[in-house]
């Protein structure tokens, strides 16, 4: 037998096994794994009619022209639909957007499609090519001119490929591309025009497929996490070519919410099942949809049409497992849903990517575990704020310019009834217009692992205010600051405060640093803290009291020297209440604390107040508050011009 | 052709250092050089090109021995798959000797004419140890295969049919080519084809290099490590974590986040530990390190060389970053355990670490997750079983002079019949969403104790039964209670929920929950008032019927550390709720609840939390119940 026959045997075993793999793995959704399984499918059974053609030419026998030729004709058209199918693979791999290669593509097809029709004729009308008597190949100055138009296309190929290097992980991959290009371009002639024609074109586009198929599209079927789902990677390959080319896709997500506790009671192996188990209820929810998991804690299903979507969102939701049984062990499964199209985003993937980030938050702190979280509305408002506000913070950091935006609040002595004290409160302005307020502010710097910075920000900001404006030099005794608990959970960060009033020349007993209590840091720390606070001549304040979530008893006993009593506290009791006000009041000054009320709603309680055992008051609609440029205005009234 | 292509791309590709993969790697090679040298000898024996005699014994005796190399390679590439290819082992030396026999037979053949002969003719003639040498390769093939469907444990399902289906095929093939009277040299081409196949199917490079970075990854990470525990070789790591990496894709482009892990890589690369690198998740990176004293360095390394500020295009991104040292000493610690240190160090979590501190990851990192673990699993059997301990707490009226209730307290007993915290039970029930039914199992319980003893006779007019935030978000709670009550014929009535607040309970649910309960005709008690997260405005805000005074406050106000219940107690009393006072322990206290107009009192005084049987005769004898 011919040995080129037994060559291509071994070519299709190859490419029918890379075929079948391609097949049961499936690679991504892109483009170029779309185009290579037309170029796999179209060598292969190009391959497969040659090994025939070959095989059964054997068995004619002698009266073997017209076969030769009919094989020839569909062996030449197939290496021409080969040189197409390769050009726009090529442009798939590289994604280049340039309108003169997209519209070249087009032209091919058309060029190749007359071509294929000339071969068709040419079987009758041998003005291409031809077999005589003997089984002698023959050529026209036509074929040349075939030739030429293939080579072109391998040609546009490789400048196609030379594009946008960048694509080709590593570098040598693109080499290796450019190189079998050129090898093609070698094997066109080879084929086409010499009367002894090489034989071995197929074998040698079986192996150049194989290449393709282990240096790239393996890659991809490998992409996968032990759950059987593309990975993370494998999801941001599919967004950048859908960014490329700008197409739109709706994901549904599925978050894990209670992932970690079922990872810290679950052994290797469980997980594995676990993973499995999750995967193959979304496959077979999700049918039609590209199932990755982006994160240890959640599984995106990516549809094509938001009806697609919303209907597997509803099924989801019926059908997800709320206990799975692995290895005789029952384990609890709670979700959190949400959805986002990639037109949401404006087709940008960094922008899709933060938008996620926020929504995964949202769906991990949701308690409705059957609701789907849909970016639009407050839910789109919500988290475009929460992004403008962490991006403020984020330049108020860098650039060390004036950013905060401050209000002052007056607090009025029940003696006096006068102003002698100040709370001045932060904000963050966004573009928008709206403002983000503490403690939303030091969440959001809490969460971007940024609050020490930021608290050290904010409090040079507001020493400089509060210097420049001599507040102290005009009746006012004391300036609250608010901090959360955090900012002060270490003694460096009190000496930093401490440092920063030197420089400003204040003295630390001008300051009352207003702290609220809660479970961020344990009450020990706390403790040592407003010790050191105070031996360091500061006041401290528990602030919010009656709104506090920590121990009661505890909170009661720490070292404070004043307490302001929250302000829905005080609305719930300061009209019909008085009695009970009264005893918390009482209770209070057992400690030996000043008595700071907010949300007083009239001047005239004062005096009520002042009996009551209330050392200061305020409240919103007690006094407006002052912003920052109305404050100089403020304390001329109050303590007249210092010059 | 085909495996030139294959070796071409696993040699282009960056390999995993474990000994499966070097065995691999060379089955690939010795496969390569065996079909050649198979292809050779056919053509000689074949006398297609004319050699000399000394030619044809050299590439018979090369091709035997090449086949026994090949064979051995296998079983041991086959072993490494359990972990188990360790010379040191006695079964994997015995093992060797067949072949090596064999090998020894075949090169002095030419004197004994035992394994193959050339006749004068030129024809090769194969003798008895030739066919002995098949027998023997198709004896270790089925061996190594029933070994591994045994003892494989750690194998996927997948593997071993593959397994089974290569080694099964290779037997076949084997049979027709004994019985094939040409040469007929089926097997490399067949090997090839399978190595192609086997290839395909598991053992791709690509699995385990993060694309990003171009260094392992996570599963190269673990097989590593699954490597290191099987064969007991000790392991020093550094893991490194971005800190809140999670808020930095919120604030950052993603290309940008994306250069700066690429850039740490880098910076990685460069320092001592090059070549055992992995990135293990998208913010957190391992260096596998000789020795501790090598992580230390590594350590400070780091501290120098990374910066805490990244300027990459028109952004400065700031963050920190953690260190862990994770050491594996080569002792009997499971793979699990290891796992877990390495989630932890993956995760976000709240800590207070001072920046650039060298964070051992130790046993009581993990000890509180397999405590959890195994707490979880006795939920799961009681919830199973439908069978929870009770015990009972008296509950008594200052007005009525006698227990007029009880609070259900629920137990669980681990594996060495010691009671478990209940907090901390309900606290692993409630991170794996099982509180529902462990509730729900506990309030049952409660309903059939209060129906069998008919304890509704005893002067008991309510029962007190635990409720936790957790439970109180699903929507269905209320109807569930009362559907079980009513298969008792308990009335909702005598039903009192007590529940404590919690910091992170979504609070909206909890009230709606709790203005359902008390709709169905339930009362509502706050417990733990004092202590824990209650507040003096949920006093005002929540639903409830009642306050539980927690002890810590009766204590303290009874030494005389504080006065806070004489504000308190007018305070609640003035918004009408009850008054239920907890740790009631001697006379005193009661007194100082009778002074307080306290309502009802609980405590050690009356009794401690009893077993059901021992509750039912105390309040027999305390209330004079005579039935």
């Amino acid at each position: 037998m011919d040995y080129v026959v037994y060559f291509e045997m071994i070519s299709i075993t190859i490419l029918v096994i890379i075929y079948l793999f391609y097949l049961c793995r499936s690679g991504l959704d892109l483009r170029r794994n779309r185009r290579f399984y037309v170029l796999l499918v179209t060598v292969g059974m190009v391959t497969g009619v040659d090994l025939a053609g070959r095989i059964l030419f054997q068995q004619v026998g002698g009266d073997a022209s017209a076969f030769m030729m009919l094989i020839s004709t569909i062996a030449n058209m197939g290496l021409l639909v080969i040189c197409t199918e390769l050009y726009s693979y090529f442009c798939s791999l590289s994604r280049c957007q340039k309108k003169i290669y997209l519209v070249l593509e087009k032209i091919y097809y058309v060029v190749t499609v007359l071509i294929g029709l000339g071969m068709l004729w040419n079987v009758r009308m041998h003005f291409l090519f031809w077999y005589d008597d003997s089984h002698v190949y023959y050529i026209t100055n036509a074929m040349y001119g075939v030739v030429l138009v293939e080579i072109l296309y391998l040609f546009t190929g490789i400048c196609v490929l030379l594009y946008d290097r960048r694509v080709f992980r590593p570098r040598h991959q693109g080499v290796i591309m450019v190189g079998s290009a050129l090898l093609i371009v070698g094997l066109i002639p080879l084929q086409n025009l010499m009367p002894t024609r090489f034989r071995m074109t197929y074998y040698v586009l079986s192996c150049i497929l194989s290449i393709y198929y282990f240096m790239i599209h393996m890659a991809d079927q490998h992409l996968r996490q032990r759950g059987g789902c593309f990975s993370r990677v494998g999801m941001r390959q599919v967004v950048e070519e859908r960014e490329a080319y700008e197409e739109d896709f709706v994901c549904v997500a599925v978050n894990i919410t209670n992932i970690f506790s079922i990872i810290s009671v679950c052994t290797e192996e469980e997980m594995r099942l676990f993973d499995l188990a999750i995967s193959k209820r979304l496959k077979s929810i999700g049918k039609q949809c590209v199932i990755y998991q982006s994160h240890s804690s959640e599984y995106v299903l990516m549809c094509k049409e938001r009806k697609m979507a919303e209907a597997n969102c509803v099924a989801l939701r019926e059908s997800m497992p709320g206990v799975l049984r692995i290895h005789d062990r029952n384990i609890s499964v709670s979700y959190g849903y949400y959805m986002i199209s990639f037109a949401d985003a404006s087709f940008r993937e960094g922008s899709f990517y933060r938008i996620i980030a926020g929504l995964r938050r949202m769906a991990k702190n949701t308690t409705d575990h059957r609701a789907v979280i849909y970016y639009d509305g407050q839910v789109k408002e919500k988290l475009q704020q929460e992004l403008q506000g962490i991006q403020k913070m984020n330049e108020i950091l860098e650039t060390d310019r004036e950013n905060f935006g401050m209000e002052f609040i007056p607090i009025y002595s029940t003696d006096s009834d006068a102003v002698e004290e100040l709370e001045v409160e932060s904000y963050v302005c966004l573009e928008d217009g709206n403002r983000i307020w503490e403690p939303e502010l030091w969440k959001l710097a809490e969460e971007k692992g940024s609050s020490k910075d930021m608290a050290l920000h904010w409090w040079k900001e507001v020493l400089d205010c509060a210097r420049e404006q001599r507040i102290w030099e005009r009746g006012i005794r004391l300036l609250h600051i608010n901090v959360a608990t955090l900012q002060i959970c270490s003694q460096e960060m009190i000496d930093q405060l401490g440092k920063l009033l030197e420089e400003r020349e204040i003295r630390p007993d001008q300051i009352v640093i207003e702290v609220f209590v809660d479970q961020n840091v344990p009450e020990e720390l706390l403790q040592k803290n407003i010790v050191y606070m105070q031996r360091k001549g500061f006041h401290v304040l528990l602030d919010q009291f009656g709104a506090n979530i920590c121990n009661l008893k505890n909170i009661l006993a720490m070292p404070f020297h004043q307490v302001k009593i929250n302000v829905q506290l005080t609305n719930r009791l300061i009209k019909q209440k008085q009695d009970e006000l009264q005893h918390v009041i009482h209770m209070l000054r057992k400690q030996n604390w000043e008595i700071y009320l907010d949300g007083v709603d009239r001047q005239d309680r004062g005096s009520m107040l002042r009996e009551m055992g209330v050392d200061r008051m305020q409240g919103e609609r007690l006094a407006a508050n002052i912003s920052a440029d109305q404050l100089q205005c403020f304390l001329e009234q109050k303590g007249g011009n210092v010059s | 052709m085909f495996l030139i292509i294959l070796l071409i791309v696993i040699y282009t590709k960056k390999q995993l250092t474990t000994r499966t993969y070097r065995f691999f790697r060379a089955h690939i090679w010795l496969l390569c050089s065996a079909n050649y040298l198979s292809a050779i000898c056919g053509i000689v024996n074949a006398n297609i090109i004319s050699t000399a005699v000394v030619w044809k014994y050299v590439c018979n005796v090369a091709d035997a021995l090449l086949g026994f190399v090949v064979l051995c390679n296998y079983m041991l590439y086959l072993l490494s798959l359990l972990y188990m290819a360790d010379f040191k082992e006695r079964f994997i030396r015995i093992g060797m000797i067949p072949p090596g026999l064999f090998c020894v037979m075949a090169i002095t053949s030419p004197l004994h004419g035992l394994y193959y002969d050339i006749t004068p003719a030129g024809q090769i003639r194969y003798g008895i140890l030739y066919y002995g040498g098949k027998v023997m390769v198709m004896v270790y093939l089925v061996g190594i295969t029933v070994f591994l469907l045994k003892k494989g444990s750690q194998l996927t399902r997948k593997h071993k049919q593959l397994i089974v289906f290569i080694h099964v095929v290779v037997l076949l093939s084997y049979v027709i080519q004994a019985r094939c009277p040409l040469d007929f040299r089926l097997m490399y081409p067949l090997f090839t084809v399978l190595v192609f196949l086997y290839f395909l199917t598991m053992r791709s490079p690509d699995y385990y290099i993060d694309h990003l970075t171009g260094l392992y990854n996570i599963n190269g990470f673990m097989e590593l490590l699954q490597e290191r525990v099987g064969y007991r070789m000790p392991m020093h790591c550094l893991l490194l974590r971005i800190n809140n990496y999670n808020s930095l894709l919120r604030i950052f482009q993603y290309d940008h986040l994306t250069k700066m892990r690429q850039n740490i890589a880098d910076i990685l690369l460069g320092t001592k530990a090059r070549g055992h690198l992995y990135r293990i998740s998208s913010s957190t990176f391992a260096v596998i390190c000789d020795d501790a004293h090598q992580v230390e360095v590594v350590h400070q390394v780091m501290l120098e060389d990374l910066p805490q500020r990244w300027v990459i295009g028109e952004e400065v991104i700031a963050q920190e970053y953690c260190f862990y040292q994770l050491e594996y000493t080569g002792d009997e610690t499971d793979f699990n355990k290891l796992a877990q240190w390495i989630h932890y160090a993956r995760s976000d979590h709240h800590g207070h670490h001072e920046p650039g501190e060298l964070i051992p990851l130790k046993y009581d990192t993990v000890s509180e997750s397999e405590q959890k673990q195994e707490v979880a699993h006795l939920i799961d059997e009681a919830i199973m079983d439908q069978s929870m301990e009770i015990h009972m707490q008296p509950v008594y009226s200052l007005k009525e002079n006698r227990i007029t209730s009880l609070e259900v307290l629920s137990r669980l007993k681990d594996r060495s019949g010691k009671y478990i915290n209940p907090e901390f039970f309900i606290h692993v029930a409630e991170d794996n969403h099982t509180i529902v039914q462990l509730g729900e199992l506990i309030f049952r319980r409660a309903c059939i104790f209060a129906s069998q003893n008919h304890i509704f006779d005893m002067g008991i007019e309510y029962m007190n039964i635990n409720v936790s935030p957790g439970q109180c978000q699903y929507e269905h709670l209320t109807e569930r209670l009362v559907s079980i009550a009513e298969e008792y014929n308990i009335p909702v009535e005598r039903i009192h929920v007590e529940i404590t607040e919690s910091e992170f309970q979504d609070s909206e649910a909890v009230e709606r929950t709790l203005a359902k309960i008390r709709d169905a005709g339930m009362k509502v008690a706050l417990d733990d008032f004092g202590t824990g997260c209650s507040t003096l405005l949920s006093i005002l805000d929540m639903p409830v019927d009642y306050v539980k005074i927690d002890k810590s406050l009766v204590w303290s106000y009874g030494a005389g550390d504080n006065q806070f219940l004489d504000d308190l107690m007018p305070v609640i009393k003035a918004e009408g709720k009850r008054v239920i006072a907890e740790g009631i322990e001697t006379e005193e206290h009661i007194d100082i609840f009778r002074r307080l107009s306290g309502d009802y009192l609980q405590g050690y005084y009356f009794s401690k939390p009893v077993p059901e049987r021992e509750f039912v005769s105390f309040v027999k004898n305390f209330n004079h119940v005579t039935v």
